[in-house]
Protein backbone atom coordinates (compact mmCIF):
# COMPACT_ATOMS: atom_id res chain seq x y z
CA UNK A 1 0.00 0.00 0.00
CA UNK A 2 1.27 3.44 -0.95
CA UNK A 3 1.69 6.33 1.47
CA UNK A 4 -0.25 9.53 0.87
CA UNK A 5 2.87 11.48 -0.15
CA UNK A 6 3.94 8.70 -2.49
CA UNK A 7 0.50 8.77 -4.11
CA UNK A 8 0.71 12.55 -4.60
CA UNK A 9 4.07 12.19 -6.33
CA UNK A 10 2.77 9.39 -8.57
CA UNK A 11 -0.30 11.47 -9.44
CA UNK A 12 1.83 14.54 -10.29
CA UNK A 13 4.19 12.39 -12.35
CA UNK A 14 1.32 10.81 -14.28
CA UNK A 15 -0.23 14.23 -14.82
CA UNK A 16 3.01 15.72 -16.22
CA UNK A 17 3.68 12.74 -18.53
CA UNK A 18 6.93 13.16 -20.46
CA UNK A 19 7.73 16.48 -18.72
CA UNK A 20 7.95 15.06 -15.19
CA UNK A 21 11.13 15.94 -13.30
CA UNK A 22 12.01 17.18 -9.78
CA UNK A 23 11.08 20.89 -10.01
CA UNK A 24 8.02 20.31 -12.24
CA UNK A 25 6.65 17.66 -9.85
CA UNK A 26 7.05 20.07 -6.93
CA UNK A 27 5.15 22.79 -8.80
CA UNK A 28 2.42 20.33 -9.81
CA UNK A 29 2.06 19.11 -6.22
CA UNK A 30 1.83 22.71 -5.01
CA UNK A 31 -0.90 23.34 -7.59
CA UNK A 32 -2.95 20.35 -6.44
CA UNK A 33 -2.40 20.52 -2.67
CA UNK A 34 -1.65 24.20 -2.02
CA UNK A 35 1.55 23.33 -0.14
CA UNK A 36 5.19 23.31 -1.18
CA UNK A 37 6.80 19.99 -0.36
CA UNK A 38 10.42 20.00 0.79
CA UNK A 39 13.07 19.01 -1.69
CA UNK A 40 14.46 16.44 0.75
CA UNK A 41 11.09 14.72 1.05
CA UNK A 42 10.64 14.75 -2.73
CA UNK A 43 14.01 13.29 -3.68
CA UNK A 44 14.10 10.66 -0.93
CA UNK A 45 10.56 9.56 -1.85
CA UNK A 46 11.52 9.38 -5.53
CA UNK A 47 14.33 7.02 -4.53
CA UNK A 48 11.94 4.90 -2.49
CA UNK A 49 9.42 4.73 -5.36
CA UNK A 50 12.18 3.79 -7.77
CA UNK A 51 13.37 1.04 -5.41
CA UNK A 52 9.79 -0.32 -5.41
CA UNK A 53 9.84 -0.16 -9.26
CA UNK A 54 6.84 2.22 -9.28
CA UNK A 55 8.76 4.87 -11.24
CA UNK A 56 11.84 5.06 -13.45
CA UNK A 57 14.28 7.97 -13.34
CA UNK A 58 17.15 9.05 -15.54
CA UNK A 59 19.25 12.15 -16.05
CA UNK A 60 18.04 14.42 -18.85
CA UNK A 61 20.11 16.85 -20.86
CA UNK A 62 21.26 20.21 -19.36
CA UNK A 63 19.15 23.31 -20.14
CA UNK A 64 20.11 27.02 -20.05
CA UNK A 65 17.19 28.03 -17.74
CA UNK A 66 18.60 25.60 -15.16
CA UNK A 67 22.07 27.16 -15.31
CA UNK A 68 23.30 24.35 -17.54
CA UNK A 69 22.29 21.69 -15.05
CA UNK A 70 20.58 18.42 -16.00
CA UNK A 71 17.09 17.36 -14.83
CA UNK A 72 16.23 14.15 -13.05
CA UNK A 73 13.46 12.93 -15.34
CA UNK A 74 10.73 10.69 -13.91
CA UNK A 75 8.33 8.26 -15.55
CA UNK A 76 5.59 6.22 -13.86
CA UNK A 77 5.75 2.48 -14.57
CA UNK A 78 2.80 0.13 -15.20
CA UNK A 79 3.27 -1.17 -11.67
CA UNK A 80 3.16 2.43 -10.39
CA UNK A 81 -0.11 3.03 -12.23
CA UNK A 82 -1.62 -0.09 -10.65
CA UNK A 83 -0.41 0.92 -7.16
CA UNK A 84 -1.83 4.46 -7.55
CA UNK A 85 -5.16 3.11 -8.84
CA UNK A 86 -5.36 0.66 -5.93
CA UNK A 87 -4.65 3.48 -3.45
CA UNK A 88 -7.30 5.70 -5.05
CA UNK A 89 -9.88 2.85 -4.97
CA UNK A 90 -9.13 2.17 -1.32
CA UNK A 91 -9.57 5.84 -0.36
CA UNK A 92 -12.77 6.09 -2.43
CA UNK A 93 -14.21 2.89 -0.85
CA UNK A 94 -13.21 3.97 2.66
CA UNK A 95 -14.84 7.38 2.15
CA UNK A 96 -18.16 6.09 0.74
CA UNK A 97 -21.12 7.30 2.77
CA UNK A 98 -19.06 9.59 4.98
CA UNK A 99 -20.28 13.13 5.57
CA UNK A 100 -17.56 14.81 3.50
CA UNK A 101 -18.17 12.40 0.62
CA UNK A 102 -21.98 12.84 0.58
CA UNK A 103 -21.74 16.64 1.01
CA UNK A 104 -19.36 16.72 -1.90
CA UNK A 105 -21.79 14.67 -4.05
CA UNK A 106 -24.66 16.95 -3.03
CA UNK A 107 -22.61 20.02 -3.90
CA UNK A 108 -21.81 18.57 -7.31
CA UNK A 109 -25.48 17.82 -8.06
CA UNK B 1 24.90 37.84 2.05
CA UNK B 2 22.98 36.16 -0.78
CA UNK B 3 26.20 35.55 -2.70
CA UNK B 4 27.82 34.00 0.38
CA UNK B 5 24.74 31.83 0.95
CA UNK B 6 24.82 30.54 -2.65
CA UNK B 7 28.52 29.84 -2.35
CA UNK B 8 27.74 27.89 0.82
CA UNK B 9 24.97 25.98 -0.99
CA UNK B 10 27.42 25.17 -3.80
CA UNK B 11 29.94 23.87 -1.25
CA UNK B 12 27.49 21.93 0.91
CA UNK B 13 25.83 20.33 -2.14
CA UNK B 14 29.14 18.52 -2.82
CA UNK B 15 28.11 16.11 -0.07
CA UNK B 16 25.38 14.80 -2.41
CA UNK B 17 25.86 12.21 -5.15
CA UNK B 18 27.01 13.98 -8.39
CA UNK B 19 23.73 13.30 -10.29
CA UNK B 20 21.55 14.36 -7.40
CA UNK B 21 23.64 17.50 -6.89
CA UNK B 22 23.18 18.38 -10.56
CA UNK B 23 19.40 17.89 -10.37
CA UNK B 24 19.00 19.77 -7.08
CA UNK B 25 21.08 22.81 -8.10
CA UNK B 26 19.25 22.87 -11.44
CA UNK B 27 15.89 22.85 -9.62
CA UNK B 28 16.99 25.78 -7.46
CA UNK B 29 18.06 27.74 -10.56
CA UNK B 30 14.86 26.94 -12.46
CA UNK B 31 12.41 27.76 -9.67
CA UNK B 32 14.33 30.90 -8.64
CA UNK B 33 14.29 29.83 -5.02
CA UNK B 34 15.64 32.25 -2.40
CA UNK B 35 19.05 31.43 -0.93
CA UNK B 36 17.62 30.91 2.57
CA UNK B 37 14.91 28.55 1.33
CA UNK B 38 17.37 26.68 -0.88
CA UNK B 39 19.77 26.28 2.04
CA UNK B 40 16.98 24.90 4.23
CA UNK B 41 15.87 22.50 1.47
CA UNK B 42 19.42 21.34 0.90
CA UNK B 43 20.02 20.85 4.64
CA UNK B 44 16.78 18.82 4.86
CA UNK B 45 17.83 16.61 1.94
CA UNK B 46 21.30 16.05 3.39
CA UNK B 47 19.93 15.18 6.82
CA UNK B 48 17.55 12.66 5.26
CA UNK B 49 20.34 11.13 3.16
CA UNK B 50 22.78 10.93 6.09
CA UNK B 51 20.24 9.53 8.52
CA UNK B 52 19.27 6.86 5.98
CA UNK B 53 22.96 5.97 5.62
CA UNK B 54 23.94 6.21 9.30
CA UNK B 55 20.71 5.18 11.02
CA UNK B 56 21.16 1.41 10.78
CA UNK B 57 24.87 1.18 11.72
CA UNK B 58 24.37 3.57 14.64
CA UNK B 59 21.31 1.72 15.91
CA UNK B 60 23.11 -1.63 15.55
CA UNK B 61 26.11 -0.22 17.46
CA UNK B 62 23.86 0.99 20.28
CA UNK B 63 22.11 -2.40 20.29
CA UNK B 64 25.48 -4.19 20.49
CA UNK B 65 26.57 -1.99 23.41
CA UNK B 66 23.21 -2.58 25.14
CA UNK B 67 23.62 -6.37 24.84
CA UNK B 68 27.23 -6.13 26.07
CA UNK B 69 26.14 -3.93 28.98
CA UNK B 70 23.36 -6.38 29.92
CA UNK B 71 25.82 -9.30 29.96
CA UNK B 72 28.28 -7.27 32.04
CA UNK B 73 25.53 -6.18 34.44
CA UNK B 74 24.68 -9.81 35.16
CA UNK B 75 28.37 -10.58 35.83
CA UNK B 76 29.08 -7.26 37.57
CA UNK B 77 29.84 -8.74 41.00
CA UNK B 78 32.80 -10.66 39.54
CA UNK B 79 33.84 -7.81 37.24
CA UNK B 80 33.69 -5.28 40.09
CA UNK B 81 35.85 -7.49 42.31
CA UNK B 82 38.51 -7.57 39.59
CA UNK B 83 38.24 -3.90 38.61
CA UNK B 84 38.35 -2.64 42.20
CA UNK B 85 41.76 -4.22 42.88
CA UNK B 86 43.97 -1.16 42.15
CA UNK B 87 41.52 0.87 44.20
CA UNK B 88 41.58 -1.38 47.26
CA UNK B 89 45.40 -1.58 47.02
CA UNK B 90 45.73 2.21 47.07
CA UNK B 91 42.94 3.11 49.45
CA UNK B 92 43.20 0.10 51.68
CA UNK B 93 43.18 2.19 54.87
CA UNK B 94 40.30 4.45 53.99
CA UNK B 95 38.03 2.61 51.60
CA UNK B 96 35.40 4.35 49.50
CA UNK B 97 32.22 6.01 50.63
CA UNK B 98 28.98 6.86 48.91
CA UNK B 99 26.63 9.73 49.51
CA UNK B 100 23.21 8.39 48.52
CA UNK B 101 21.73 4.87 48.50
CA UNK B 102 21.40 4.88 44.70
CA UNK B 103 25.14 5.53 44.14
CA UNK B 104 26.17 1.83 44.09
CA UNK B 105 23.41 0.99 41.60
CA UNK B 106 24.37 3.97 39.41
CA UNK B 107 27.93 2.76 39.52
CA UNK B 108 27.00 -0.79 38.47
CA UNK B 109 25.03 0.58 35.51
CA UNK B 110 27.86 2.93 34.50
CA UNK B 111 30.48 0.19 34.75
CA UNK B 112 28.24 -2.23 32.84
CA UNK B 113 27.98 0.25 29.96
CA UNK B 114 31.75 0.85 29.87
CA UNK B 115 32.49 -2.88 30.00
CA UNK B 116 29.75 -3.39 27.39
CA UNK B 117 31.60 -1.00 25.05
CA UNK B 118 34.78 -3.07 25.46
CA UNK B 119 32.90 -6.35 25.00
CA UNK B 120 31.00 -5.15 21.92
CA UNK B 121 33.93 -3.22 20.41
CA UNK B 122 34.54 -5.62 17.45
CA UNK B 123 30.85 -5.42 16.49
CA UNK B 124 30.69 -1.63 17.01
CA UNK B 125 33.86 -1.12 14.96
CA UNK B 126 32.45 -3.31 12.18
CA UNK B 127 29.30 -1.12 12.14
CA UNK B 128 31.41 2.05 12.07
CA UNK B 129 33.38 0.61 9.17
CA UNK B 130 30.11 -0.05 7.29
CA UNK B 131 29.26 3.61 7.84
CA UNK B 132 32.32 4.78 5.94
CA UNK B 133 32.74 1.86 3.53
CA UNK B 134 30.70 3.48 0.69
CA UNK B 135 33.33 6.24 0.58
CA UNK B 136 36.29 3.83 0.53
CA UNK B 137 37.91 2.15 -2.46
CA UNK B 138 37.54 -1.64 -2.99
CA UNK B 139 41.21 -2.05 -1.94
CA UNK B 140 40.51 -0.21 1.34
CA UNK B 141 37.37 -2.26 1.90
CA UNK B 142 39.52 -5.40 1.67
CA UNK B 143 41.11 -4.34 4.98
CA UNK B 144 37.77 -4.31 6.81
CA UNK B 145 38.25 -7.40 8.99
CA UNK B 146 41.98 -6.93 9.70
CA UNK B 147 41.21 -3.32 10.70
CA UNK B 148 38.27 -4.30 12.90
CA UNK B 149 40.16 -7.12 14.65
CA UNK B 150 43.38 -5.16 15.10
CA UNK B 151 41.58 -2.06 16.37
CA UNK B 152 39.49 -4.10 18.83
CA UNK B 153 42.62 -5.86 20.08
CA UNK B 154 44.39 -2.50 20.51
CA UNK B 155 41.33 -1.04 22.29
CA UNK B 156 41.28 -3.96 24.74
CA UNK B 157 45.08 -3.78 25.18
CA UNK B 158 44.87 -0.04 25.83
CA UNK B 159 42.15 -0.61 28.41
CA UNK B 160 44.25 -3.30 30.11
CA UNK B 161 47.38 -1.07 30.15
CA UNK B 162 45.28 1.81 31.50
CA UNK B 163 43.88 -0.38 34.24
CA UNK B 164 47.08 -2.22 35.19
CA UNK B 165 49.56 0.62 34.90
CA UNK B 166 48.10 4.09 34.28
CA UNK B 167 45.36 3.94 36.91
CA UNK B 168 47.48 2.68 39.86
CA UNK B 169 50.21 5.18 38.91
CA UNK B 170 47.72 8.02 38.70
CA UNK B 171 46.22 7.02 42.06
CA UNK B 172 49.62 6.84 43.75
CA UNK B 173 50.65 10.24 42.41
CA UNK B 174 47.34 11.92 43.23
CA UNK B 175 47.02 10.49 46.73
CA UNK B 176 50.63 11.36 47.59
CA UNK B 177 49.84 15.08 47.17
CA UNK B 178 48.03 15.02 50.47
CA UNK B 179 49.69 12.14 52.27
CA UNK B 180 49.05 13.67 55.74
CA UNK B 181 45.35 14.03 55.18
CA UNK B 182 42.75 11.32 55.24
CA UNK B 183 41.17 10.68 51.86
CA UNK B 184 37.39 10.52 51.71
CA UNK B 185 36.86 9.45 48.16
CA UNK B 186 33.33 8.66 47.01
CA UNK B 187 32.79 5.72 44.68
CA UNK B 188 31.42 7.95 41.93
CA UNK B 189 34.42 10.28 41.98
CA UNK B 190 36.83 7.39 42.01
CA UNK B 191 35.16 5.48 39.20
CA UNK B 192 34.77 8.59 37.06
CA UNK B 193 38.54 9.00 37.27
CA UNK B 194 39.12 5.29 36.66
CA UNK B 195 36.82 5.21 33.62
CA UNK B 196 38.44 8.36 32.18
CA UNK B 197 41.96 6.89 32.57
CA UNK B 198 41.10 3.41 31.25
CA UNK B 199 38.92 4.54 28.31
CA UNK B 200 41.33 7.39 27.50
CA UNK B 201 44.31 5.01 27.34
CA UNK B 202 42.28 2.52 25.28
CA UNK B 203 41.33 5.23 22.76
CA UNK B 204 44.91 6.46 22.46
CA UNK B 205 46.25 2.94 21.83
CA UNK B 206 43.35 2.19 19.46
CA UNK B 207 44.11 5.28 17.39
CA UNK B 208 47.44 3.65 16.40
CA UNK B 209 45.49 1.33 14.14
CA UNK B 210 43.66 4.25 12.52
CA UNK B 211 46.94 6.13 12.01
CA UNK B 212 48.46 3.00 10.44
CA UNK B 213 45.49 2.63 8.09
CA UNK B 214 45.66 6.31 7.04
CA UNK B 215 49.43 6.02 6.51
CA UNK B 216 48.94 2.97 4.27
CA UNK B 217 46.26 4.80 2.25
CA UNK B 218 48.50 7.81 1.77
CA UNK B 219 51.45 5.65 0.79
CA UNK B 220 49.34 3.79 -1.77
CA UNK B 221 47.96 7.05 -3.17
CA UNK B 222 51.54 8.39 -3.56
CA UNK B 223 52.58 5.14 -5.26
CA UNK B 224 49.66 5.45 -7.70
CA UNK B 225 50.43 9.10 -8.55
CA UNK B 226 54.11 8.25 -9.20
CA UNK B 227 53.21 5.43 -11.61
Amino acid sequence: MLGEFEYLILAATACLGEDAYGAAIRVEMHRSTGHWCSLGALYTTLDRLEAKALIETWMGSPTPQRGGRAKRMVRITARGVRAAAAFYDTVARASRGLSWDTNRTRLRT
Amino acid sequence: VTRIAWRLIERVSRLLEPNEREAVLGDFAETGESAARALLDLAGLLIRRRSALWGKPLLCSLGGIAVGAAVCFVLMDHIYGYLARPLTDSLVATGLSYATPVNPFDLYVKLSVVCGVFLASPYVLRQLWLLFSPHLSPVDNGYAWPFVLLTSALFATGGFVGYEWALPTALRVLLNFASRSRAMVTINEFWNLAIAVVVGTALVVESLSLCGFMYMRQKRAKGCSQT
